[in-house]
């Protein structure tokens, strides 16, 4: 299914199979990006984004290079394969140069309910919506509502062909009120699941809630982080664990203790493109693996592109990026175990402790020892026996991935899809943990 | 009147039909009802080599071209794209930017008003003496393979990557206020990093600055003056030595940074804050907010007496130098922060008359074409002071000296960050003493500025890079330079750990 144009398919058989290289490898990606953006009570930015390129890999004599190009007519496409011949004969041949992928391979199909094109018209209501409610309650409203469909095909002359079409629909809302800020963001495949009225709605009520906050002073406290919070969390993982090139390069927090229980046994992360859809193959043709990372507190698993599948003498898992790739694998469909607990009954269980909404921009201290930091926001608040006591200010957390998923008091049943700020999407529960380290108050 | 239909345009073509294309937009989105409109026709060629390990990591080169047509219907903005260069796939951009339009009417506060700037037309382009896509590839990556050989020397360097990459922008700029601008940009840096192993820790060290190296607007003539082989040695030894060296102390020091962190301090808590659609609330619901309103504009004591802070989109070497931006406002430059008091924000045609501005200063840019323009931030640089390095160590008695970014984070509100730097060195009764591993510092805004009371003159500036600035939804990425000269920072708080 074509997304923005005339299938290329026939074109790209045709081109490859006059290639001059021994081996030629296109990957074609092919996306609509739909995106209505409203900031304080209005819409104010929208636009209708279609991307379109081809990226061509060729192996000829020991040698390999890429051209990429947007110029997906027969005599762009010709010039970039002749680009790529003539920037692989520059090169000296390398011995270890890893071959392409064989084909044909098997691929998991996923249902595509609700692929279509999104409308401006619906994507401005859902804006609209937001503003009202807003207005309604006194706030500022700001968020996006937002579709992109991508396509990727893969094609190789070894006779590898993939294919796939993927669809991410996002409704987010934040709502300012006073010194109060409240969010919610619901992430879809189909855009038909929104339920931009509870976004919105909740975004408001935590606005309202959060208004008239305390300063805390920095230290140790328990807390119960949202479904939010905890995709934010556990995306750094795959920044300082997953990557099995890390490990074999000896930079990797658990090098030679693969398996030893560094977390709560509460704790299990696969990651698994049938939960949090997504391509059932990777950029280098492969099929993609639901792999075990964090098995009930184990350290269990990493994830592995051609190459470091190869040097480890395992299967590659099929999380490799366009190769040759320098930087290794990479997790991106992460799901974590749900818990018993409801929602609710997290924060009842709390004798004193904090309630985190959202985490924000979160980066690596130290990935020797897994810690982070990064801040909380829109809705930090001071729980007492099990209620909400009173909003907090924002505080900024320095702590270890280690020692606070080394102990996990529970988990919530229900879990959500939820994006982190950086990148990804997770399928993650809230989380109620003995303890955090916040190391110093943001003062807003 | 729409020309005749063109046959798809090669990218080496659009010299002769740039301009046609673009009146095809323009033309058609005006029929469809936008009060104003842009083309904006981009091709942007990039080529990037990655040595790691002595192994050719990555060897790429791209061509990206496309259109991107802005309107304004009815007073609010709508944004099509399209990768066909065809007049056919211009004009239903067109369309399709002004019936997004009409739907972003229906939600709007007050119509969208553009600041009065005069229509030019004009050719613009970075200047530089060797064309980096002229230069031998073989060139290239035998200059690569003396940096990977030294760094690779000791057997604790389990990595060691080498980049050098080159970028041509050019960019075809229409409006239907007249304005056409021919811009070209080129740009091309590079450098290198390292990674030790032992003694249960892993060190990187990077050089001349972390994140793919130091970048200027300038051709091929920057890469013998990074002088990556003249220093692979001592960075590979330095990764080596932080194995071993003790971890960064805690508590409030006074500090010392150089400019490969300084960079990344004022791009953080100067640059973002100061982009006038974040302080309007329009990134709240993404990046944040900032907590410079816009009634401290004039009156705020941002830092101390010797922090003045310029933007400027003319400096030579920028990698934000350019001649227009992507509203066709010409480049320019202004004081962000003088002598410690703030003075002004980063602007666009639509928001610079909300704080009282009749003129946009300029930082309205898009990532290539697909994208539509936001305010970025330009080359802001904090301008020397007067000290000399060596007097400045001197003069510090108990302190610590860092330098290369590692990570950062900052709040929503631009307030409190955290930043890691690959390498410090501890000050000792005004020497510079042991490495220290791991150094991270933490603060909030206002404060540090304010803390600041020297800052290095002339002689140690030197204008360093961001290749990575995202903004936006949809995201985008820029590039800006950050000018800094080594500077002191009393009392703050470092070694901070879980």
């Amino acid at each position: 299914m074509p997304v923005t144009s005339p299938d290329l398919t026939a074109t790209l058989e045709a081109a490859l199979a006059s290639s001059p290289a021994e081996a030629t490898e296109f990957i074609l990606t092919d996306s609509r990006e739909e995106l209505t953006r409203f900031g304080d009570n209005a819409i104010t930015q929208n636009v209708a984004k279609q991307v379109r390129s081809l990226s061509i890999r060729v192996q000829h004599q020991g040698r390999e290079a890429r051209v990429d190009t947007t110029q997906l007519h027969d005599r762009g496409i010709r010039q970039a394969i002749e680009d790529a011949m003539s920037l692989a004969a520059l090169q000296d041949p390398d011995p270890a140069m890893m071959t392409m992928l064989e084909g044909p391979q098997t691929y998991r199909t996923q249902p595509d309910r609700g692929m279509r094109d999104g409308s401006p018209e619906d994507r401005a209501a859902q804006a609209g919506l937001a503003v009202r409610l807003c207005l309604e309650a006194g706030a500022r409203a700001a968020g996006i509502s937002a579709q992109t469909r991508t396509r990727v095909v893969i094609l190789n002359s070894r006779g590898v062909h993939a294919d796939a079409t993927t669809q991410r629909c996002e409704y987010s809302v934040t709502a300012d009120k006073d010194d109060g800020s409240g969010w919610a963001k619901q992430v879809v495949s189909n855009p038909d699941l929104i339920d931009a009225e509870a976004v919105a709605q909740r975004a408001v009520r935590k606005a309202l809630a959060s208004r008239h906050h305390r300063p805390l002073p920095p230290g140790h406290y328990p807390v119960v982080l949202e479904a939010a919070a905890v995709a934010d969390l556990v995306r750094m993982f795959p920044w300082m664990a997953f990557n099995a090139l890390d490990y074999l390069e000896g930079r990797h927090f658990a090098l030679d203790r693969m398996g030893e229980q560094f977390f709560d046994p509460k704790l299990t992360i696969v990651d698994d493109i049938v939960e949090v859809p997504g391509l059932p193959f990777d950029y280098e043709g492969v099929p993609r693996q639901r792999v075990p990372l964090i098995d009930a507190g184990r350290f269990t698993g990493l994830v592995h592109d051609r190459a470091t599948a190869a040097r480890a003498g395992v299967a590659p898992t099929g999380h490799g990026g366009p190769a040759p790739n320098p930087y290794g694998a990479y997790a991106s469909h992460l799901v974590v175990s749900p818990g018993v607990v409801r929602d609710e009954d997290l924060v009842r269980g709390l004798d004193k402790g904090l309630l985190v909404t959202q985490l924000h921009y979160l980066n690596v201290v130290d990935r020797m020892d897994l810690s982070v930091t990064g801040m909380t926001r829109s809705g930090t608040f001071w729980v007492e026996k099990g209620e909400i006591a009173y909003p907090v200010e924002n505080m900024r957390f320095t702590d270890s991935l280690i020692q606070m998923l080394g102990s996990i008091d529970a988990l919530s049943r229900d879990r959500e899809w939820a994006a982190a700020f950086w990148e990804g999407t997770s399928l993650a529960p809230a989380m109620r943990l003995p303890r955090m380290h916040f190391s110093s108050p943001a003062g807003f | 009147m729409t020309p005749t239909t063109l046959a798809p345009v090669a990218a080496d073509q659009l010299v002769v039909h740039a301009r046609d294309l673009a009146t095809a937009a323009l033309n058609a989105a005006q029929v469809a009802g936008a009060t104003y409109a842009d083309v904006r026709i981009v091709h942007t060629m990039r080529e990037r080599i990655i040595l790691k390990n002595g192994q050719i990591g990555e060897l790429e080169r791209s061509h990206d071209v496309g259109t991107g047509v802005r309107v304004l219907a009815e007073g609010a903005w709508g944004f099509a794209s399209t990768p066909d260069l065809t007049t056919e796939a211009l004009v239903e951009a067109a369309r399709m930017a002004v019936r997004v339009a009409r739907a972003s009417a229906t939600v709007r506060q007050q119509p969208v008003r553009l600041a009065h700037e005069r229509p030019v037309q004009d050719r613009w382009q970075t200047p530089y003496q060797i064309d980096p896509f002229r230069v031998p590839l073989e060139t290239k990556i035998a200059h690569l393979r003396e940096v990977d050989a030294i760094l690779r020397e000791r057997p604790e360097i389990v990595v060691a990557e080498s980049t050098l990459e080159a970028l041509r922008e050019r960019q075809w700029f229409a409006t239907t206020e007249g304005t056409f601008i021919d811009q070209e940009i080129t740009r091309c840096g590079g450098g290198f990093e390292v990674t030790a192993v032992g003694n249960g820790d892993a060190q990187t060290r990077s050089f001349p600055a972390s994140f793919r190296g130091h970048h200027k607007t300038m051709g091929y003539e920057i890469v013998p003056a990074l002088k990556l082989v003249e220093n692979a040695a001592r960075i590979r030894d330095e990764a080596v030595a932080l194995l071993t060296a003790p971890a960064c102390p805690g508590g409030r020091n006074d500090l010392i940074l150089l400019g490969g962190q300084l960079c990344l301090q004022i791009h953080e808590s100067v640059g973002h804050p100061n982009e006038l659609d974040r302080v309007l609330g329009m990134e709240s619901n993404y990046a944040g907010v900032s907590f410079c309103t816009t009634e401290k504009q004039g009156k705020f004591r941002y830092g101390s007496e010797v922090v003045n802070l310029v933007a400027d989109g003319t400096v030579p070497g920028g990698l934000a130098t350019a001649g227009y931006d992507d509203d066709g406002v010409a480049a320019q430059r202004w004081h962000i922060v003088r002598d410690g008091i703030h003075q002004g924000y980063f602007t666009n045609r639509e928001l610079c008359e909300r704080i009282g501005e009749s003129r946009s200063n300029g930082c309205n840019r898009a990532e290539g074409w697909s994208n539509i323009p936001i305010v970025r931030i330009p080359n802001l640089s904090l301008m020397p002071g007067t000290w000399d390095l060596d007097e400045l160590i001197a003069d510090t008695k108990d302190g610590i000296l860092m330098d290369t970014n590692r990570s950062w984070s900052i709040d929503q509100m631009r307030l409190n960050f955290q930043f890691g730097c690959e390498v410090a060195w501890e000050i000792k009764d005004g020497k510079l003493g042991r490495l220290l591993r791991n150094p991270n510092y933490q603060g909030i805004t206002p404060e540090f500025w304010n803390s600041c009371d020297a800052v290095c003159d002339n002689r140690w500036f030197d204008l360093w890079s961001v290749i990575n600035c995202g903004k936006g939804q949809p995201g985008q990425t820029a590039e800006m330079s950050h000018g800094s000269s080594p500077a002191r920072f009393r009392g703050v708080v470092t070694g901070v750990t879980a």
